[in-house]
């Protein structure tokens, strides 16, 4: 994920809370792009690149020239990169070949996850993962309050919460199921991303899961975020 | 804390001070106890002990995915590493120091891999820092018998010492578009979380001690990401690969968790500093106090810079009085605060509220939960926590309204 993209375009960010969306594949849309106010966290960091060794540790020894390299280390190989670069960006940027549906995933998640997240995803010893109603059940804010009208809370889950499709993948790779970790090849991953998503009606249950689906479903959770405004001072945020 | 006196030296104290007696000698004339001027101790050893009359603990979750410092328990700001908090998600990876490696890649020039040995090259760095998980309130339904370990154990106070993660950025190389890294544990979890590199050349480290001792394995051995000031779980332990980047990766960890819903119905993400914050040590619950002279003690800390002063009600909340705060004031670690205070012995609430050089003063429970909601997460949390001292002198946690 190294090489350097032009940064997209801002978003306009709606105020509505959850809106329910089917993947939008084919449309063209442009999605998995990082919204706006990422990039104002962002903005700040080359603005003062600092020379780390000039920190009081370093007055001492103001005889020394700090060099710009020490020659410490070794390059790094491409296979080394390769064998550890596993993450997955919200672009879908890193999904690998592969592809699963809901009923594959389906018998992937009975098998390795169910014992922990229930038979429906409802939620075990894990967290639940599915909620009835996801697309349309906000899981806070005031839509929620007036949605609730004397129903339980409702859990923050995937249908829910999850801005991003890609982050399934990317988590239930590396950290999933939690007995064996990166026991799961790729086919079954998509599964299980297909079988989560159609369980929160996301998708429908005939979605074909892969590299190129994956990373053009936008979530219904997706605009809900937003930078942390807290900067101290004397308001309570 | 103190551990019941064994029967045997219990009998064998009583023997020597009564012999001591007996013949005249200037021994045997401990008040109580045994003896301990009679005979010589054990020798000096390789590795210390607490003394067996210190019973130290750190309480634990069922399924042992964390631990709290005791903090009631503690004097002075420092956390000896074995009683410092825990939080994994995939539990604790023993770490081979001899293969460990850190790479870094992505947008930078030379992709480099480091051994333990090359990051111990670099020039270092030794800072006293808080280090505190980003769920640390757990005192949302609490019941009187609630401890401060069990309000807020979750934060620890360590020296530790490093590599400047920009010292590293910048034997990489870093790409100055860069904008964001990847932080990348090696535990079962491979724990991401997206960091503003903003924060690198700022006082991010690459740590590998604590204390003065290598890393402790829950802590991280033999690296890990530390992050002044910001919360716990991007400071990733085991830390094996850092990724440059111009934008964040939307991890698991900073969108499905450690987000913070707001009552507007947006939720508050990459909310890495913690506000400042407040505690009362002891007098605290299982607290018994007399009446008379009482030494008000706590911790106060902030994550964006140094407190400033720490107010104390003794009235529950009508009037606050300055504490004293003990030098030197650190940024972005735990301070100690006392308060002298003369209790006549009828039933009051204490309480403790922080304020730091930015001008934050901490809030109370009401303002923090109308600013976040009643479906706010348990996440950057810090009421002001009271405590009720009862007539007869047991002190409890001041019951709050359901949140």
């Amino acid at each position: 994920m190294g090489n350097p993209i032009e940064r997209p375009s801002l978003l306009s960010r709606g105020t509505q809370v959850v809106t329910p969306h089917v993947a939008r594949i084919g449309h063209g849309i442009v999605l998995g792009i990082v919204a706006s106010f990422i990039w104002s966290l962002g903005s700040v960091a080359c603005s003062e690149v600092n020379d780390p060794l000039t920190a009081d540790d370093l007055r001492d020894s103001s005889s020394l020239v700090a060099p710009t390299r020490f020659g410490f280390g070794t390059a790094a190989t491409h296979a080394q990169i390769k064998n550890w670069d596993i993450d997955i960006m919200a672009d879908g940027t890193g999904l690998p070949l592969g592809e699963g549906t809901a009923a594959t995933g389906g018998i992937v998640f009975a098998r390795f996850c169910a014992a922990c997240h229930g038979t429906d995803g409802e939620g075990g010893s894990g967290g639940p993962l599915v909620v009835d109603e996801a697309a349309i059940a906000p899981p806070f804010g005031p839509r929620y309050e007036e949605w609730r009208q004397g129903r339980e809370d409702v859990p923050f889950v995937i249908g829910n919460y999850w801005p991003y499709a890609t982050t399934l993948f990317d988590y239930i790779r590396r950290a999933m199921p939690s007995p064996a970790p990166g026991s799961l090849n790729a086919d079954e991953v998509y599964g299980l991303v297909a079988w989560l998503l159609a369980q929160n009606a996301i998708i429908p249950q005939d979605f074909v899961m892969n590299s190129e689906t994956l990373s053009q479903i936008r979530m219904p959770a997706r605009d809900l975020f937003v930078p942390d405004t807290r900067r101290g001072g004397p308001e309570v945020r | 804390m103190t551990r019941a006196l064994s029967r045997r030296a219990l009998l064998t104290g009583a023997a020597g001070t009564a012999t001591a007696a007996a013949l005249g000698t200037t021994r045997g004339l401990t008040a109580q106890g045994p003896d301990t001027t009679t005979s010589p101790g054990p020798p000096s050893s390789e590795l210390g002990q607490r003394s067996p009359h210190v019973q130290l603990t750190r309480g634990r979750t069922p399924r042992g995915t964390s631990s709290r410092t005791p903090l009631q328990d503690l004097h002075g700001t420092l956390t000896p590493a074995d009683l410092h908090f825990e939080r994994h998600h995939a539990g604790i990876p023993d770490v081979d120091p001899n293969s460990y490696q850190l790479l870094i890649h992505g947008m930078v020039e030379h992709p480099i891999v480091f051994t333990l040995d090359d990051l111990k090259r670099f020039p270092a760095v030794s800072r006293v820092f808080f280090l505190e998980c980003s769920g640390n309130f757990m005192g949302r339904n609490a019941g009187p018998e609630t401890t401060p370990q069990d309000i807020c154990g979750m934060t620890s106070q360590s020296e530790w010492t490093g590599v400047a993660l920009g010292t590293l950025l910048r034997e990489a190389g870093s790409n100055q578009t860069a904008t964001w890294l990847l932080a990348e544990g090696q535990d079962a979890a491979v724990m991401t979380r997206s960091i503003p590199i903003h924060k690198a050349w700022d006082d991010a480290m690459v740590a590998y001690a604590q204390n003065g001792e290598p890393l402790r394995p829950a802590q991280g051995y033999p690296v890990r990401l530390f992050l002044p000031g910001w919360e716990g779980n991007a400071n990733v332990k085991w830390l094996r690969r850092i990724e440059v980047a111009d934008r964040p990766f939307m991890t698991r960890e900073e969108t499905s968790k450690y987000t913070d819903p707001l009552p507007n119905g947006t939720a508050r993400q990459f909310s890495f500093e913690f506000d400042a914050r407040s505690i009362i040590t002891t007098p605290a619950y299982p607290n018994l106090i007399q009446p008379g002279w009482v030494e008000i003690r706590g911790i106060a800390w902030s994550g964006r810079g140094k407190i400033s002063r720490v107010d104390i009600s003794t009235d529950g909340g009508k009037t606050w009085e300055p504490s004293r705060l003990q030098e030197p004031v650190l940024s972005k670690a735990h301070i100690r605060f006392r308060h002298l205070w003369k209790w006549d012995g009828s039933e009051t609430t204490i309480m403790s509220r922080a304020a730091d050089e930015t001008g934050y003063i901490q809030p109370s429970r009401q303002a923090l939960l109308e600013a976040r909601g009643r479906r706010a997460k348990s996440y950057h949390l810090n009421p002001i926590t009271g405590w009720v001292i009862r007539s007869n002198g047991q002190v409890f946690y001041r019951e709050e309204p359901r949140w």
